[in-house]
Order: structure tokens, then sequence, then C-alpha cells
């Protein structure tokens, strides 16, 4: 981090989580470390299936029970170690401390509840107020994130809503109780253009006014660039290279990384996805020896095949888990 | 909403049709020639020819059909050939008791059922799961009377605890509430087991869905998360299933009025099948049927009520 | 992939049969069942070495005798040895069970795999059968009974008809799969006749849901036959019916509660054994159909 703080609104260490699986226990994120200040936003990037929405589980501890189980490794959020929390301890952090808005729009809300019930009772869960209380706070957040005729909308029941219009619900029903992080799993797949943007200013503000820590878990590079203090990418389940955004994207030092911006002609261009890296995600239950990339890299060793390189620091806040980093 | 039950009723005309022609088929069946029932001993052949024209016993079936339904649909369901009784109002007695009965039944089975099948869904795997489970396959293995001899058996008998036969009054007396125990306790047991398990598989397949995640993630206590947004969406297959069952309710009923010498319809019908009472038989199959029929409909509104997206 | 698909789903039932048996033999409990299934099958068809009783005879000095060394069901109101009686009612309950199924199974799949394979045909059947679903099947036996008298065959032939309709919609369903699928199409353009792709590929393919469902189905088939024959629907006294057997005994319950409630267990202990075979193998051969 650029400006080292004593201590960040969330810290990750070392963190491991494991699923049991028809074939067996199998680890799928390990040893991620990274840490969010408050007012701050990481963006973790990677292809599906690499751990990021399982890093995101982890912190909320929600993962799929009784699948799901974080191995080692601690999540401390303002000095608590959240993974050392009872569950009722836990649920008042879910929700009120911490928020999360999930990836799947169209099933994220329930079918047959209406949009206001579903709002008033994240409120309802945390804070003490009437009815008619909370809903004026949901007829708010429902204003906040755009939502046209938002009176209409809180009787509606999900599926009279739109895609795009759903996932504004979700993302203010996460913003109700004014969290001090939130974690947005790919909030702005489903937004149109200007929704988007108008959705990325409302976390600016927040993060400004209120200070709000941002998670944002992303597959669009112009939303990194844009919003983005810190990035980590991930990789097979590892943080492989982790930085700030200017150094990550001027000069990144992980050939995976390398692989992910390559292509892309202009770090400012808006729409740029993720191009295609040659090769597929390696299979968790299987990974090769070495460094988890090695098949795929363009630029392996005999080295990478045999030993696990560590995240190691470049120059400053930039680490990169690579045998041959410092590439420049 | 208007669109389910109008569809209901169109599925149920040709169950009505094929109903009425088996009531009419019981009646033109019936080894004995009502003309010579109702001239009695010793009439006459040109007598018997004047009741038959009179009866319209001599026209074609198609016609007879016709004329049967005419009749059906101005409330006329014969007398019956025991004790001269009309038969609609000997229906007409019976009908409250089995119809109390039945909901007796339902709301019995379905709080148990459904409590039961959370239970198993929510302790996934454990003892209690096992048990439940277990114990709900042996309720779907046990014939309906069996569990009405032993609950007879033990209840009544063993332990004088409980009245066991007939009714015992309406529902708002002490009476009636205590003749009404072990009858709607035995017919809605068939029913918990099936129940059970419906709503354990509904409620895993529910328990693993985003908007449970969600739900989690607004920092709600799990006993809202399961009760709440889980229970209320696995409902409609619940829903559906008891509708599928409504024949085994309807079946149920038959026997369980049989044993506790409960004064419905299903008890009715058995007895005058035994006694070879067919204008009665007609008349009680008849009302069956509309029963399940009615029961079928009620569950689609049920089920559309449960769920908003076709409750428009 | 359309290729791959052609070459995996022709031998598809052929290949999963052993290792089902594999599963089969791996699920304890199951497997306990039908041995406890097996046992029974061949008590009931052995039935007359089993017991030097006759299930018939009535002995008037030998009343209600509680079970015991010679008796080891004991005996009914009219002295007859309740094991033998049980022993043939048994036989009688699986008979008629496996006759109705198999009635009702013929009957359901043929109109099943044909509204799957002649489309015009589909819509008429299905709607058919919807009606006939909607006749719970103790209608169809008070009906039955009403119209052609109580006896064994009007019982079987209420539960026969009540079985048509699932039948149908099962092997339709898994006919379906296969009737649209390339290798049948190269049947038809190889020239093979209507009769011989039925046989040869489509039913081939319905028999593991159809086996599976009729399996889930016969428990249930014989609970609605005790009840009927409860109820005295099915064959009158004196006869080794276990439903009519309880019906009988009902009178008793005070005095010689065992007259009525050893031919409850029986058929309590049959189905359960049923039933719990049955969701063994739909788990084992076809996680798809749901009850």
């Amino acid at each position: 981090m650029t400006q080292a703080e004593a201590n960040p609104l969330l810290r990750v260490t070392r963190l491991r989580t494991s699923i049991a699986t028809d074939m067996g226990r199998m680890v799928v994120i390990s040893d991620v470390s990274f840490e969010v200040g408050a007012g701050r936003t990481l963006c973790i990037v990677g292809e599906s299936g690499c751990g990021k929405s399982i890093t995101s589980l982890s912190i909320m501890r929600l993962l799929p029970k009784p699948q799901g189980r974080i191995e080692a490794g601690h999540v401390s959020f303002l000095g608590r170690d959240l993974t050392a929390l009872s569950e009722r301890e836990m649920r008042q952090v879910r929700g009120r401390d911490i928020s999360i808005v999930f990836q799947e729009p169209m099933t994220a809300l329930n079918p047959v509840f209406t949009i206001g019930s579903q709002l008033t009772e994240a409120l309802l869960a945390h804070e003490r107020c009437g009815t008619a209380q909370a809903r004026a706070r949901a007829l708010g957040a429902l204003r906040e994130v755009g939502i046209p005729d938002p009176e209409s909308r809180l009787d509606a029941y999900p599926h009279q809503l739109s895609g795009g219009q759903r996932q504004r619900v979700v993302i203010a029903m996460a913003l109700l109780c004014r969290p001090k992080l939130l974690i947005a799993d790919e909030p702005t797949t489903a937004l149109d253009v200007t929704v988007q943007a108008q959705i990325l200013e409302l976390f600016r503000q927040l993060r400004n006014s209120h200070g709000m820590g941002l998670i944002l878990i992303t597959h669009d590079l112009g939303v990194v660039a844009e919003m983005a203090d810190d990035v980590i990418v991930m990789y097979a389940g590892r943080v492989v290279e982790a930085g700030p955004v200017a150094s990550i994207f001027n000069r990144p030092q992980h050939p995976y990384t390398i692989g992910l911006l390559g292509s892309l002609p202009k770090v400012s261009e808006r729409q740029g996805r993720l191009p295609i890296v040659p090769g597929t995600v390696p299979n968790l239950m299987a990974l090769p020896e070495g460094c988890g990339f090695h098949p795929r890299c363009p630029l392996a060793q005999r080295r990478c095949a045999v030993d696990l390189p560590l995240l190691n620091a470049v120059h400053g806040d930039h680490r990169a888990a690579c045998w041959l980093a410092p590439l420049d | 909403m208007l669109r389910v039950v109008i569809n209901r009723l169109l599925i149920s005309i040709p169950v009505l049709i094929g109903v009425l022609f088996i009531g009419f088929l019981l009646l033109i069946v019936a080894p004995s020639d009502p003309a010579a029932v109702i001239a009695g001993e010793g009439a006459t052949p040109e007598l018997l020819a004047v009741l038959r024209q009179e009866l319209g016993l001599d026209r074609p079936v198609l016609e007879r059909f016709a004329l049967y339904l005419q009749r059906v649909l101005q409330g006329d369901l014969g007398k019956s050939v025991i004790n001269k009784a009309p038969v609609i109002e000997e229906l007409s007695y019976a009908m409250g008791p089995t119809f109390e009965l039945m909901l007796c039944a339902l709301l019995v089975a379905v709080p148990v059922g459904i409590a039961l099948g959370s239970l198993a869904a929510v302790m996934r795997g454990r003892w209690i799961d096992r048990v439940i489970m277990m114990s709900s396959v042996a309720g779907l293995s046990m014939p309906g009377f069996m569990i009405a001899l032993l609950a007879i058996q033990y209840f009544g008998l063993h332990w004088g605890l409980l009245p066991f036969q007939g009714r015992g009054g309406p529902l708002w007396t002490w009476s009636g509430i205590l003749h009404m125990v072990l009858p709607a306790t035995t017919l809605g047991s068939i029913l918990i087991g099936p129940i059970a398990r419906m709503t354990r598989t509904a409620m895993l397949e529910v328990l693993t869905l985003d908007y449970i995640r969600t739900a989690r993630a607004k920092g709600l206590s799990e006993l809202k998360v399961v009760l709440k947004h889980a229970l209320r969406t696995a409902l409609p297959p619940v829903v559906t299933l008891i509708g599928l069952q409504a024949g085994y309710l309807l079946g149920g009923a038959v026997v369980t009025e049989t044993i506790f010498a409960w004064p419905g319809v299903g008890r009715l019908a058995i007895s005058a099948i035994a006694s070879s009472d067919f204008p009665m038989a007609q008349g009680t199959i008849l009302v069956l049927a509309v029963s399940f029929l009615i029961i079928n409909l009620m569950v689609d509104l049920i089920y559309c009520w449960l769920d908003p997206r076709i409750r428009l | 992939m359309t290729q791959q698909s052609v070459a995996v789903a022709a031998p598809r039932s052929a290949r999963t049969t052993p290792r089902a048996l594999q599963r089969l033999l791996k699920d304890k409990i199951a497997l306990v069942m039908l041995i406890l299934l097996v046992l029974i099958i061949l008590g009931a068809i052995f039935a007359p070495l089993l017991t030097s009783f006759d299930p018939y005879r009535t002995s008037l000095r030998n009343r209600n005798v509680p079970p015991g060394a010679l008796h080891l069901f004991g005996t009914d109101e009219q002295g007859r040895d309740l094991l033998a009686r049980v022993l043939f009612g048994i036989r009688l309950t699986l008979a008629s069970g496996f006759i109705s199924l198999f009635l009702g199974g013929i009957v359901g799949t043929a109109i099943g795999v044909c509204a799957a394979y002649y489309k015009r045909a589909d819509n008429i059947l299905m709607r058919a059968m919807d009606t006939v679903l909607s006749f719970p099947a103790i209608l169809l036996g008070l009906a039955i009974a009403g119209i052609s008298g109580p006896g064994t065959w009007s019982v079987i032939l209420a539960l026969a008809i009540s079985t048509v309709p699932p039948i149908a919609r099962v092997a339709r369903s898994s006919a379906l799969s296969v009737v649209n699928q390339d290798y049948l199409v190269a049947a038809r353009a190889l020239g093979l006749g209507d009769p011989t792709i039925l046989r040869r590929y489509v039913l081939r393919n319905c028999a593991p849901s159809i086996l599976v469902y009729v399996t889930l189905r016969f428990g249930q088939v014989i609970l609605l036959g005790a009840s009927l024959s409860f109820l005295g629907l099915g064959a009158p006294p004196p006869a080794a019916e276990l439903g009519t057997m309880v019906s009988q005994g009902r009178a008793l319950l005070f005095t010689a509660p065992h007259v009525a409630l050893v031919p409850c267990f029986a058929i309590f202990i049959i189905v359960l054994i049923l039933n719990v075979l049955g969701d063994a193998a739909r788990d084992i051969f076809d996680p798809k159909i749901q009850q």
C-alpha cells in the first residue's frame, strides 16, 4: 500500500479455503493475503474459477455448508478476526459492517417477496427502526441507485423488474446500512454503460464521504483502471501479482498479468474485457507441480515446473509470484 | 390466476363426464330390473312394459345417458333401493362429516409433515434427519387401516383414552373434538410421510439457491433464513404434492370412515356397494369425484397465491 | 459432439446395468431388503411346503389361539392357522400386484411410446391419460366393484387402470429422449420399419426408467389393493387375502388382536421392503425420477 496504515479496514492473511467434492477435498484458494484501507478500492482480477468469488465468500463466511471450510489464515476486520467470531457475532457483521453484492442479478432476489420487504428486512435485522422509517430508507436507497419510479417498485416482485433493475436493487440492499466495506462481485456486468457509470459514481461517492472500503471483483479492465487503488491478480487459487494499479498496468511482472493486459490497446479503453490467454484454466484437483501457470506460460523454465514461486516484492508495494520477476 | 382456474375447470370436464358415465353404468348394469323393483312382486308383463317405457329403459343407451345427465343436473340422483329415501338427501347428511374429517386430517398432516421435512433438511445427514426419513418411509409403507387399528387398539381399547366409534357432534363441542382426534390423526398420518419427504427435497434444493445466500449476507438469523425465505419458496412443490395425494386422502377417508363408523360419504359408499344399492353407490361416487376435483381446484388456487409469478 | 453422443447414447442401457448392480451391492440396506424380498417370494411360492396347516381348514376347538410354538402366528376366529393364511395371502397379494402392474405396464408403455413416436397422437393420448389420472384409484375400485361385483379381478383391474397413466408418462418422456437422436434417423434411413425401431431402440431405452417406476409403484399398488380388499371390494371371506383377513379380524381387536394385526404387519413389511428397494433403484438407475 502506498500509505502504510497501522490498522487497515480489512487485512486478509494467508487465507486457505477448501471445498468438499465428490472426489475429495479440494483446496480452492491458498495463501491469499491482501489489505483494503478505509476509503480505498481493491480490484481482484482473474479468469473465472481462479478463486475470486471463493475469496469473497470466505471473508463473509458464507461458503456453501457443509462443503466449504476455511482451512487456515485470518480475516481481520478493524482488528477483529472474523474467522474466530461466533455465528451470532458474524451475523451482526454481515450486511451492517460488510456487505456483498453477488454476481447473479437474476437469482439473487427471492421471487416470492416484494422488493420493499426484502430491502427493509436487511435494515430491520440490524437497526431498531419502525416500518415506516425503514420503508422511507428503502425508498431512498432505490433512488440512490437510480431506479425509476421507486415508490411503485417497492411493492413489485423481482420478476416484474428487468435484470439491470434487479441488480440495482441488490446494490441498494447492500448499501442500505452504510457498510464500512463493500464486496462487489461483477456488480455492473448486467448493466448498460450509463447505469454502470452511475453505479460506479455512487460507489466513489460513498468511498469518499463515508470512507467505505471497496473490493471490486471484475473482468472489466476499464473498470479496474477507473476505480482501483490497488489490484491483485489471481490464478488457480493463488495471488500471482499484487500492487498499486498504475504499477501493475504500466509494468506488469507476472507473465499471466502480461497476457491479460497484453492485447489491450490502451489502459484507458473503457470497455476492455480480459483478453484470452491461450490454454485453459487448470483443474484444481490436478494442479501441476511448481508454478500453477507454467503449462501455459510462454516464458516457462525448468525450475517453474518444480518449485512454487512465492509473492516477492519487485519494487515498492508491487509484488509478483514468478521466478523471472523482475522482468524489466 | 383466472387462467389457472379456467384451465382446471376445462380439465375437469372430461373427468366429470367420465364419472357421470360410470355412475350411469352402475345404474344400467345393475342386475336387478328397476321396473321389476318398482312394480313389486307379481307384476304383469304389461305393467312392466309400461313402467319400462315410463322410465325410458327401452331407449338407446346414449339417449338414456342424456336423460340421466338431465336428471343429475337437476339434482335428482334417484332413490335408495334399501330405504327408498332420495339419494341426494342421504348424501347431504354425509357430506358434512366427510368434509370435516378431511379438513381436520389436513390440519394435522400439513403442519407436522412440513415441520418434520424442514427439520430433516436443515439437519441434513445428522441422526435426526435419518430418523425422520426412516420413519417417513415406514409411514408410507403402512396401510391406512393398520394405523387406524393400532390407534384403536392402544388409545381406544387398551388405555381407554379416546372414543373411536362414530361422530360426537359438531366440532365446537367437547365430545365432537374428542371423537375427531383418532380419525383425523389416522387419516392425516397417511399424508405426513409424503409431505415430509417432499418438503425435505424442496428445502434442500432451495437452500442452495442464490437468494438464500443473499438473505444470509444481509445478516438474517439462520432461523429466519430457513423459516421465511427457504420454507416459503419450498412450499409450492409441497402444495402440488398434496394435490397429487388427494386421491390417497380420499381413499384414506373411505377406509377411516369405515373403521371409525364415521357417518360420511365413504362409509355410505361401502355399505351401498355391499348391499347392491346401486343408486346410492352411484351418488356417493359422484360426490367423491366432485370433491376430488374441488380439492384439486383449491390446490391450484393456493399454488397461485403462493407464487407471485403466476398470481397476476 | 453429436457424433460422440451417438456413439455413447445407444449402448447406454446395456453398459449401466453392471455398474448399477455394483452400486446396489454397495448399498447394504438395499441388499438386505433384496434378500428379504427374495426370501418372502420364495416363501410365498413354496407356501404349501413350508407349513403343514391348511389355510382354509377350520377348527372350532382352536379358535383365537395367540401366537405360540404350534401356531407360530396363532389362529383366527375359526381356528385356521394364521401363518399358513398369511403365506397364502402374500402369494395372492404379490401375484395380484404383479399382474396388475404387468397389465398396466404394458398398456401404459404402449400408450407412452406411441405418444412419443407418433407426434400426431401425442396430444390426444396424453390428455386421455390426464383424465384417467384424475380418477383416484379408490373411486375406480369402488366403481368396478360396483359394476362387476367385488372380487380379486375387480381389484386387479382397478389397480391396473390406475397404473396406466403414470407409466405412460414415464415411457413417453424417456422415449422422447430417444426419438430425436441421430441413430434413430439413421435406422429409419436404413429402411427399418416402425415396429423394429420401436422394439430395438425406443423400448430398450425406456426399459430402465419404466422398471424403476414399476419398482417404486409396487408398494403403493399393494397398499391400495389391501385397502380395497379391506373395504370388502376384493376377494370375499373366507379367502386368504391379507386385506380381507384384517377386516375379518377387526371385530376381535380387543380379545384377539393378533388376528387383525398379523396380516397388517405382513403387508407393512412387504411394502416397506418394496419402498426401500424402489428408492434405492431410483437412486441407482435414474436419479431424475421424482416421487
